[in-house]
């Protein structure tokens, strides 16, 4: 069975996170909202999943290695795009990202208190990357980089649960057919299955978001359809989890989001007993 | 009728002892004993402070006194107040502030299983209550007679409703709770296993392979470490905390 093994500190996985920096993300984003911008809507999404997938693997007093992390920008250049302490690398233990965001603000959220309310809260939210926007959309150039990056850690990671690698982009590549070097880097496999590729797609175009769609033919143009056909199709246990989670998702869903975040992918992922009650 | 009891408990794999966060208790039979109250609970991978929360429900549940559920729930949540407000002072002392991945986890505290078993020795018959999916089976002349809660190793899941540190007693709770009874012949033994050992024995039954005499056979703490290792490595047993308690009537 494909999609199974255990994620554990003795073996564990792998997330890549390709982020698009090109100049037209500088464009506004089609959700409704004129004052944010794509580029915000990259680095909302990325700092976002970073600290979901970092929350997911803390214990009391730390973080589990359960997965090796990676940013890669592309846009002006093309790269490993963690900063600091981080900076070059290509990817680290989740231990280490959690320690290292370039700074840590303070946001209020509403959480839920338990009785069905909500209530107000302070809470520290890092930041590991700022929106940025220049160049072109070298997106081809990435994904054959990730999956040189995937080739390797692969190689001494032969057994674990296949890599994640999610591309945050509006899709427009400058570099060639994306979809090329998408079905070589998904033709990666471990003995658990092929690599995971997800695109989150963030367009100028409005309308209504789309998540885990099952077909293109609700998608509003060329580059969502062009991503959607790229993206890896949702495992069965993931398929499992989103239905638990209230998703509409078939058994061709795949790993697509339009115009829409992909957080609720952190609670696809399994490496243990997650109370159905733990909201 | 007296019993001999025997517990077994082994960590999820690539974890050390101190990480394993199930929990058990087991009453002493005393001459004077008239119920005896045994609890395994199984703290949950994601939560925080499992295996506080774990201990304090089975502890709890030994000296259980309470009119009901309501009651034995407050009463462990006053406990885990105090564990926590004690917790976070001493990380202070530490100048070890709560760091930003931590606060999540700190909100929404633990979560854990717990099946409580009470024997009563006179009238020779049990009661059993349980949240989650750890389960009981009785045995009786080497066959499987009772299986509680769950009967089918495809019942289990990674996502059962579970008991909070944090949260009050809501209604997806309520419906959880889960209560059984049956007599108890001479000679039978009550086993209680936390998800991953159950759900390889039920399936064991399913395919017509006796689980039962590997497991009335273990005796020794080593012996069942090894067994488990054998277990995740040939028979696909889930990498979890494993945990066995074996009630044998005499």
């Amino acid at each position: 069975m494909t999609y199974s093994a255990d994620i554990s500190r003795a073996n564990p996985s792998s997330f890549l996170f390709l982020i698009d920096q090109s100049g037209s993300m500088e464009d506004p984003f089609g959700s409704g909202d004129s004052n944010k911008r794509k580029k915000d809507g990259v680095a909302d999404a990325i700092n976002r999943l970073l600290q979901n997938l970092v929350i997911k693997c803390a214990k009391q007093e730390g973080v589990r290695d359960y997965y090796h992390i990676g940013v890669v920008g592309y846009g002006a250049t093309m790269g490993p795009a963690f900063g600091g302490a981080l900076s070059g690398k290509e990817l680290v233990p989740i231990s280490e990202v959690a320690v290292n965001p370039t700074r840590v603000e303070e946001r209020t959220k509403n959480i839920d208190d338990g009785a069905g309310g909500l209530v107000d809260q302070q809470v520290k939210f890092p930041i590991w990357f700022e929106p940025v926007a220049n160049g072109g959309t070298p997106m081809c150039q990435a994904l054959t980089y990730a999956e040189k990056v995937m080739k390797g850690w692969i190689d001494s990671h032969p057994e674990s649960f296949p890599p994640i690698i999610i591309n945050i982009t509006d899709g427009e590549a400058t570099d060639g057919d994306a979809s090329i070097p998408a079905r070589q880097l998904s033709q990666l496999a471990t003995t658990d299955g092929n690599v995971l590729l997800f695109n989150i797609h963030l367009s100028s175009r409005s309308g209504a978001s789309v998540e885990y769609p099952a077909t293109d033919v609700h998608l509003p143009d060329e580059f969502s359809k062009l991503l959607f056909n790229m993206s890896s199709v949702l495992p069965d246990h993931m398929q499992t989890i989103a239905q638990q989670e209230g998703f509409s998702v078939s058994p061709t869903s795949r790993g697509f989001v339009f115009n829409a975040d992909m957080v609720s992918v952190i609670k696809f992922l399994d490496i243990g007993t997650r109370p159905s009650n733990l909201r | 009728m007296r019993h001999n009891y025997s517990s077994f408990w082994v960590p999820k794999r690539g974890n050390t002892a101190d990480e394993y966060e199930d929990a058990f208790s087991i009453d002493i039979e005393r001459p004077e004993s008239k119920i005896i109250k045994i609890a395994i609970a199984d703290g949950s991978s994601e939560g925080f402070f499992s295996k506080i929360w774990a201990d304090i429900l089975v502890k709890n549940f030994q000296r259980n006194t309470f009119p009901d559920v309501q009651a034995f729930l407050e009463h462990c949540r006053e406990d885990w107040r105090i564990w926590k407000s004690n917790y976070l002072r001493e990380r202070k002392l530490r100048e070890r502030p709560i760091q930003w991945f931590e606060e999540d986890g700190i909100r929404k505290g633990a979560f854990s299983t717990l099946l409580g078993l009470s024997i009563y020795l006179d009238d020779a018959y049990w009661e059993a209550t349980v949240v989650g999916d750890s389960c009981l089976f009785q045995i009786r002349n080497g066959s499987l007679l009772h299986s509680f809660p769950l009967c089918l190793s495809e019942s289990f899941d990674n996502r059962p409703v579970l008991l909070s540190s944090e949260n009050p007693l809501s209604e997806e709770i309520q419906n959880a709770i889960l209560s059984s009874k049956g007599s108890i012949d001479e000679g039978d033994c009550l086993l209680l296993m936390t998800d991953a050992l159950s759900a390889w024995f039920l399936k064991e039954i399913e395919n017509d392979t006796d689980p039962l005499k590997p497991i009335l056979a273990l005796d020794a703490q080593d012996e069942f470490a090894c067994f488990v290792e054998i277990l995740r490595d040939e028979k696909g047993l889930h990498n979890d905390d494993v945990t066995l308690v074996k009630i044998r009537g005499q």
